[in-house]
């Protein structure tokens, strides 16, 4: 990159995303593409669903990411009898001075944990739409700006579907990505439970901050300077169509599905240090971004999107 | 220009795939209606199919990306076929089809380009235009019902193919989400184009019927009503002869006051615009004396000529300029006769036995057999000593139609036995002349008389075997020491009778050259000194007379033939005959058998004798047996063409790599990225030949990183700012620099520490 480039990563960024990074690992060990993908989503201003096991490490990460920007954080453990006003906030009248105050919700703050949201009833699920979305809400006809850097963090647990509401499909194409950590690999595990031996009760999401919440802003608007050409923007374009025409697919991609598929993979390529986005960048995002857009009836989703991406050629030039 | 494989696209297909197979009927029929016998069509056919469909086979797999280079290799191989098929087919089988019909096969073999490339529009579109040509092609060429309802099945063919791909252009701009449907105008077009086509191929059925068709719409050429039978052709071409008496325009193969005055040349008018006239005979003086034109008729008066007798040939002839056409004429055949049968074949016309030194002559007499008639399927006039069998295991049968020759001498193939003429009963139309030729009895042979004759031809291994009658040799023949002493020398190692003739004219042959239009200076008084000595070029006359004197001076019985030689040349496939010229005047020496057979030596450079045809099993075996003959001959050129082959067929990944480093590092005006550009494709190349091609789906950066690990793994330090710069010339804007100062020399790095030095086989 030149040093005209309005995207480049000068030192004190690169060491910013590098702390961040080495942060986060050090929390999830062995899991450095989660991190990655999660960093990414995080710039790319988008918001992320934890779909995993029980144990893996879903609340820690989410935790961890939000001790690490230094940002407000707030945790909605979902429920059955979880409210729309729990989330959001309510008015309440206040005797003094004679008018409604409005309590704000966990909802503005900066890193929002949304824990086991598929235990939450439709209506409270619901209550996230507008603010995931447009990063406002509404509430008594007044609408209350939401932090720029407003993430939300949810989990879900797969397994234990008695008295859980799965998301629906407008809910589901709010969130940027949808990720599944996975069992660490053996020798992460035990170093996980060497560290463990004497420090009983340790937090390890309890970390020092490494981002403050401005710094996260500035990097977030240069993600979205960095270049998409033409030939890649095609590219993108075709695997969105793709998914559309496909008779196996019963869901296709969106067009706002497709807009954060473009800020994840120009997000994935800031990380990397580079100003422009290459189809390394958008197979690196893809599987994670379509599994939470795409639904099939016949073939898993993973498996198509692997399909997809193989059998589309990859651009060779800008 | 490319889609994938959409309904509208696989239409396309089997429609370009239905105008191919029309296609490949047309020139089907085309070539069964031209003569070309259909086994040959056939194998061509199966063998170009069988090929093409290897190549879809092959091709199945292959890259969009490659259409481009693929095509420049798949056309060339796809065009080369019918001629491959045609090389082989000559070597083989000695039999083959006319250039045209090889260029048509061609063209036909195109047509199947989107049956190879099914996915690329410009092989459909390519494919459809090359049908069109072949289509135009193969109804001018014939039309025959069956070609005229080839055309029409092509031409709905076409105009729905048409249709279906402008259809399809509009669908790729229409939204997803539209109803398609043909336009009612379009499907009127089509209704309409197809009446159109349907016409036109009814008309053009057949004159006859096309007259039928418009009947009072079109002036006829003659005639009241369209069923009048003399209406049809005009003079001479209708149901019914029209008499002719008065300005007639038309001829006729019939004894008319028309044929009298005839220019057909004589054969010594032949001999004389050939090797010019002899020298030595006084000039005819002419005085032009004006006559009344009722004079004229009445002097048709004539000497009276032996025509029996033999007649002498002047072997010096005047040294002048040879007639060239001078002013441009109607093209017109110059065929004195045409000859159906194998070729090439010596046809004997006169026999010399004699010779004063310039003059050929036949003196004495020789063995004449009785004429008699044999009958078989048609009647034959037997001129063999043993008038038994007509029909013989090793019998050729040849038929000659006189054009403009004028003779009565019929020339015949050498060991000839047997002559027929349709509805000709009688041995008395024929009989010998005094050097032993068969003639015509009643005067010239009319023109357009159509001669069957048998002859058995000798089989090689049977003449390299017989033993010649030999004489005592003459005690001085004439000839000068310095011949004789060549003479000595080219017989010194011969051991048989054959091995002497043939060095003998191998000996000639080597010392001189053929020219049709040399010729001895009129003075000289031994034209074979002069010509063996000083000239050593001559026609073939020359030739013949030395090989002759030669022979004679070993003893050997000889004598010169003068006739035609039928040359291969001249054979033309569409109707199956050779045309013989005045150009095929030729002369050649028989010498005598113990048995008393006559055995034809060719002594002039470039000829060839007819032997008996071959089994297909010994032809191959000559066949290979000359192969290696010719390999042993040229054994140094190909040992060095060979080891050629072997390194580079070992070598050839390193080669052909190398040779695209080579121009890599070519010091060409390019830029930064370009030259980044040129440093992948070499190493494309490289995956590629080791079959690490990379697949469609799979990033340039994940496949140079399996790239780096099939290599040098981890070791090459370049590998990653090389990753970089890859990136940056294939996707980053024109605005950004290359991530590199000095990309050059990480290519190059890069290129050094991947290709290898000895490059492993791939699995």
């Amino acid at each position: 990159m030149t040093a005209s480039d309005s995207t480049e990563l000068t030192a004190d960024k690169l060491k910013m995303i590098r702390d961040l990074r080495t942060t986060l690992n050090t929390v999830l060990v062995g899991k450095s593409d989660i991190i990655e993908l999660v960093l990414a989503c995080l710039l790319a201003r988008g918001h992320l669903l934890l779909e995993d096991k029980p144990g893996l490490g879903k609340t820690t990460l989410a935790k961890a990411v939000a001790k690490a920007i230094a940002g407000s954080f707030a945790r909605i453990q979902c429920t059955p009898d979880l409210m729309p006003s729990d989330v959001t906030g309510f008015s309440m009248f206040n005797q003094k001075t004679r008018e409604f105050d409005f309590r704000r919700g966990p909802v503005f703050s900066d890193i929002l944990l949304a824990d086991e949201i598929n235990r939450a009833t439709p209506r409270a699920q619901s209550a996230l739409f507008e603010a995931m979305a447009e990063r406002q809400v509404t509430v008594d006809d007044k609408t209350y700006e939401l932090p720029p850097t407003f993430f939300v963090i949810a989990t879900q647990n797969p397994l234990d579907s008695h008295g859980a509401y799965p998301l629906p499909q407008a809910q589901l194409d709010r969130f940027a990505m949808k990720l599944s950590i996975g069992y660490p690999a053996a020798a992460n595990e035990e170093e996980m439970l060497a560290t463990a031996v004497g420090n009983q009760g340790l937090d390890r999401s309890d970390i020092a901050p490494v981002l403050d919440i401005n710094a996260l802003e500035r990097l977030q608007a240069e993600v979205s300077q960095v270049e998409l050409s033409n030939g890649v923007r095609q590219y993108l374009l075709a695997l969105g169509h793709r998914t559309r025409n496909d008779p196996r697919i019963t869901l296709g991609m969106s067009p706002r599905g497709l807009l954060t598929w473009q800020s994840l993979s120009q997000a994935h390529a800031y990380l990397d240090n580079r100003s422009f986005v290459t189809p390394d960048d958008i197979q690196a995002v893809a599987r994670s971004v379509l599994s939470v857009r795409l639904e099939s009836d016949s073939d898993s989703i993973d498996t198509l999107v692997d399909e997809l991406l193989q059998s589309e050629p990859i651009p060779l030039h800008g | 220009m490319r889609t994938d494989g959409s309904a509208e696209n696989i239409r396309g297909n089997a429609t370009s795939l239905l105008i191919a197979i029309s296609v490949t009927t047309g020139v089907f029929l085309v070539l069964m209606k031209n003569g070309v016998p259909v086994g040959l069509i056939v194998a061509e056919l199966m063998i170009s199919l069988g090929l093409l469909f290897a190549m879809r086979y092959c091709l199945r797999r292959a890259h969009e990306r490659w259409t481009g280079k693929l095509l420049s290799i798949v056309i060339p191989v796809v065009v080369a076929i019918p001629f491959g098929v045609e090389i082989v087919s000559r070597a083989m089988f000695l039999a083959g089809l006319p250039l045209e019909a090889t260029a048509m096969c061609a063209l036909r073999n195109l047509t199947f380009l989107p049956f190879l490339f099914p996915k690329d529009q410009r092989c459909q579109c390519a494919g459809v235009a090359v049908s069109l040509l072949s289509v135009l092609s193969i109804y001018l060429q014939d039309h025959g019902l069956a070609t005229s309802v080839i055309v029409f099945i092509y031409s709905v063919l076409g105009i729905c193919w048409l249709i279906g791909w402008h259809w399809m252009k509009f669908h790729l701009k229409a939204p997803s989400r539209s109803q398609r449907q043909i336009p009612r105008s379009a499907k009127i077009g089509v209704v309409g184009l197809t009446l159109a086509c349907a016409l036109f191929g009814l008309f053009s059925l057949r004159a006859t019927t096309t007259t039928t068709a418009i009947a009072g719409f079109m002036p006829s050429s003659g005639g009241s009503r369209w069923s009048d039978p003399y209406a049809f052709g005009g003079v001479g071409n209708g149901d019914q002869m029209v008499e002719a008496t008065d300005s007639a325009k038309s001829i006729g193969p019939i004894e008319s006051d028309l044929f009298l005055e005839s220019t057909m040349p004589s054969i010594y008018d032949v001999f004389n615009d050939l090797y010019q006239e002899p020298a030595g005979k006084p000039k005819k003086m002419t005085r032009a004396i004006p006559l009344a034109p009722s004079d004229v008729t009445s002097n048709h008066s004539r000497l009276a000529k032996n025509e029996v007798a033999s007649r002498e040939f002047s072997a010096t002839r005047r040294k002048s300029r040879r007639k060239e056409g001078g002013k441009m004429d109607d093209i017109k055949s110059k065929a004195l006769f045409y000859l159906k049968g194998r070729v090439p074949v010596h046809l004997k016309h006169e026999l010399y036995n004699s010779w004063d030194g310039t003059t050929l002559s036949f003196r004495g007499d020789v063995q004449r057999p009785e004429l008699t008639l044999v009958k078989d399927q048609r009647t034959w006039v037997s001129c063999a000593a043993r008038p038994d069998s007509i029909v013989q295991d090793d019998s050729e049968t040849h038929v000659i139609r006189i054009a403009r020759l004028s003779t009565r001498r019929v020339p015949l193939p050498m060991d000839c036995y047997a002559v027929g003429i349709d509805k000709l009963h009688t041995a008395k139309f024929f009989q010998w002349t005094q050097d032993g030729v068969l003639s015509f009895a009643g005067g010239e042979i009319p023109r357009m008389t159509v001669l069957h004759v048998r002859s058995i031809p000798p089989r090689r291994e049977v003449v390299q075997a017989v033993r010649l009658i030999r004489d005592e040799p003459p005690i001085d023949s004439g000839l000068d020491p310095a011949i004789v002493r060549k003479l000595r020398t080219w017989t010194a190692g011969a051991k048989t009778d054959w091995d002497c003739v043939t060095s003998i004219v191998a000996g000639i042959q080597e010392t001189c050259r053929l020219d049709p239009i040399a010729s001895i200076d009129e003075t000289e008084s031994d034209v074979v000194n002069e010509f063996l000595l000083v000239e050593q070029c001559g026609p073939s006359y020359l030739f013949a007379i030395a090989t002759a004197r030669l022979l004679r001076e070993n003893g050997f019985r000889t004598h010169v033939v003068s006739g035609f030689y039928a040359r291969p040349k001249n054979y033309d496939r569409a109707s199956g005959q050779t045309a013989v010229y005045a150009d095929d005047v030729h002369f050649w020496v028989e010498v005598q058998a113990n048995d008393q057979s006559w055995i034809t030596i060719e002594p002039s450079p470039g000829y060839e004798i007819q032997h008996a045809r071959l089994s297909r099993l010994e032809r191959l075996g000559r066949w290979w047996r000359e192969s290696l003959v010719m390999l042993w001959s040229h054994k140094f050129i190909l040992l060095f063409g060979v080891s050629c082959f072997v390194v580079v067929a070992i070598y050839r990944r390193h080669i052909y790599v190398y040779m695209l480093y080579c121009f890599w590092m070519l010091p060409l005006p390019r830029t930064e990225r370009a030259l980044v550009r040129a440093s992948l494709t070499v190493l494309d190349a490289h995956a590629c030949l080791r079959g690490r091609q990379r697949p469609i789906g799979i990033t340039v950066e994940e496949w140079l990183r399996t790239v780096i690990e099939d290599s040098r793994g981890s070791r090459i330090p370049v590998a990653a700012e090389f990753r970089r710069l890859v990136q940056w010339a294939l996707y980053a804007g024109p605005e950004h620099g290359p991530t590199s100062s000095n990309p050059r020399q990480i290519c190059h790095a890069f290129l050094e520490s991947v290709l290898p030095r000895r490059q492993p086989r791939s699995t």
